[in-house]
């Protein structure tokens, strides 16, 4: 890639908006399939069905916020970000009450400070300052309760804490970052499309298809037949997508197109069984049909946390860095 | 390095009304903020509208688990005794309260729970479970409960009854009791008034009465409930009115 070319014309600001848009609908229509034909399975099966488990543990927590960030990205970037940094922080809490560090309030403020920090700097468009508060935060972490002389315990608080961190206040606040670009709206759209669309589609062909389960011990709802379905499909819907949207870019070719596809159905998955792995961990079983306790925040954002970083330095990559195009610092001032 | 000890939070598998509701419940860093804040200008509001003063606060162990009783005149009862306990201890700190005023309604549930850190007292119907879930975790998490064990507020200033429902809570226990005199809040805050008025208010901690001493069954509940009731009327200065209690 031409770096000149990239200073002259950021490459992210050519990219067609109606292409993107037409993409974009089209992934929202196949989500609304996918959901109808989930729906008028669980309505065929019994009330008591894995089908109808997982969607009221999947799909029915968390979508009032997933809403609400959908209706942020009609608004200036500034929303959207709030929106971000709102769902960071309920996730982070989900995490911390799931695993037990919410007693450890030390960590907690630590780790939520940090969160706000990054959100600070994606506001700001102050790249380096969000690269840096990962690292300090982190650091922040491993020393903030040392001055309380209570070592038992140091390495599991502290563990917990940087995981959680990371997960939900690092991983999910490269959206933020991603909100500094000339087609935020409609990047994040494609985003958060395609990591629905590929999690709808593993369930999807789990329960129509054999059950051959991927990993039992970790997670009942998934299928190996799911995990392939989804990756090819998504893959495929990726490809076809990219032609579209990153029409006339460097990332506007199979090779890249197929590692993008298969990064998100790949990196979605296993961000859901990582979750999946925390929980069963800590002995919460995975479904429970007849339990006010449906899942949370939790699993309606987990296939997110790990293709959110992913997805944006891929992007950074292959069609220059971030936000670069962007006033910086618009905040704190001083320039790049 | 020590085995994995952390555990999910009690009130996980519960849902909004039922975690306000529960005796279970924990808090996190949000909730401890607001009730940090609430508390901090609670005894700053009581020092400079009503020039609170508090007696006896050497009495207070310097650890939890410790219980205060007090005398139930008005609403801001629970709020004062609240506000004089350490700073340190109000995560732990768990005020008693009529579940059917505090409780019935969501968000008052909420308030009672996030804010005041509210537990509920179901007056009606069995109540064998709720006060063996408090007298547990009063044990278990060493917490500090502040109770009124005459289970409503006196309308002429007199102490009404205690209820025996307080040495089911604690006879055994081995919880240090302290007994505590609210001396003002009736006049501030009686229980026809809608909003507080301006009058001095003080706290009397008294010295510590070993639960242990009391057996855990119906009479030892009641000698409890009786000791208390003239500990506060003595720590009041006031003669007990014939005919009652």
């Amino acid at each position: 890639m031409d770096t000149a070319s990239v200073t002259e014309q950021p490459v992210l600001a050519v990219i067609p908006d109606d292409g993107v848009r037409i993409v974009t609908v089209g992934l929202a229509v196949a989500i609304g399939v996918a959901y109808g034909i989930l729906h008028w399975l669980n309505k065929r099966s019994s009330e008591e069905s894995r089908v109808g488990a997982i969607i009221r543990h999947h799909w029915q927590p968390g979508a009032w916020i997933l809403g609400i960030l959908l209706v942020t990205l009609a608004l200036p970037k500034y929303f959207t970000i709030v929106a971000i940094t709102a769902l960071s922080l309920l996730c982070f809490r989900e995490f911390s009450r799931t695993t037990g560090v919410f007693r450890e309030k030390t960590i907690c403020a630590v780790a939520t400070l940090g969160i706000l920090l990054l959100n600070f700097a994606a506001i700001d468009n102050y790249s380096r300052l969000f690269f840096a508060g990962g690292a300090l935060t982190v650091a922040l972490l491993t020393v903030c309760t040392i001055p309380f002389d209570k070592p038992k315990g140091y390495i599991q608080r502290t563990a917990l804490g940087t995981m959680g961190f990371l997960l939900f206040g690092y991983s999910l606040g490269y959206v933020s970052l991603l909100c500094n670009t000339p087609h935020s709206r409609l990047l994040i759209l494609f985003l958060l499309v395609a990591v629905t669309l590929n999690d709808m589609l593993v369930f999807l062909f789990s329960a129509v298809g054999p059950k051959s389960w991927l990993l039992p011990h970790t997670s009942l709802g998934r299928t190996r037949i799911g995990a392939l379905g989804a990756l090819v499909v998504t893959t495929v819907l990726t490809c076809f997508s990219g032609m579209v949207l990153f029409d006339g870019t460097p990332l506007a070719a199979l090779v890249p197109l197929l590692i993008l596809g298969v990064g998100i159905s790949v990196l979605g998955q296993l961000g859901d069984l990582l979750v999946a792995a925390i929980k069963r961990d800590v002995g919460i079983p995975e479904t429970r049909p007849n339990s006010p306790n449906r899942g949370g925040l939790l699993e309606r954002f987990d296939s997110l946390i790990l293709v959110a970083p992913a997805y944006v330095h891929f992007l950074s990559l292959m069609l220059g860095p971030i936000g670069s195009d962007l006033p910086q610092r618009v905040i704190t001032g001083g320039g790049p | 390095m020590n085995d994995w000890d952390m555990q999910p939070a009690k009130d996980l598998h519960l849902t909004g009304i039922e975690r306000s509701r529960s005796y279970v419940r924990e808090a996190g860093l949000s909730e401890s903020l607001i009730r940090w804040c609430w508390l901090c200008g609670l005894r700053n509001w009581f020092c400079r509208w009503n020039g609170l003063k508090i007696e006896g606060l050497e009495n207070l162990p310097s650890e939890p688990p410790y219980v205060l009783i007090a005398n139930h005149a008005s609403h801001l009862d629970a709020l004062v005794m609240a506000s004089i306990v350490p700073r340190q201890h109000r995560d732990r700190m768990f005020a008693l309260a009529a579940a059917d005023v505090f409780f019935e309604n969501p968000l008052t549930a909420a308030f009672a729970a996030s804010v005041v850190n509210a537990l509920p007292v179901w007056r009606k119907g069995n109540q064998q479970v709720g006060l063996k879930q408090m007298r547990e975790r009063l044990q278990d998490e060493k917490s500090i409960y502040i109770l009124f064990p005459e289970g409503a507020r006196t309308r002429d200033g007199n102490l009404l009854p205690f209820k025996p429902g307080i040495g089911m809570l604690l006879a055994e226990t081995g919880t240090p009791i302290l007994p505590c005199y609210l001396n003002g809040t009736f006049e501030s805050l009686p229980a026809h008034q809608k909003f507080p008025s301006r009058h001095p208010i003080t706290v009397t901690v008294g010295q510590s009465i070993d639960s242990k001493q009391f057996q855990n069954r119906k009479a030892g509940w009641v000698e409890l409930a009786n000791t208390l009731k003239e500990t506060i009327q003595e720590m009041s200065g006031k003669p007990a009115p014939e005919g009652l209690g």
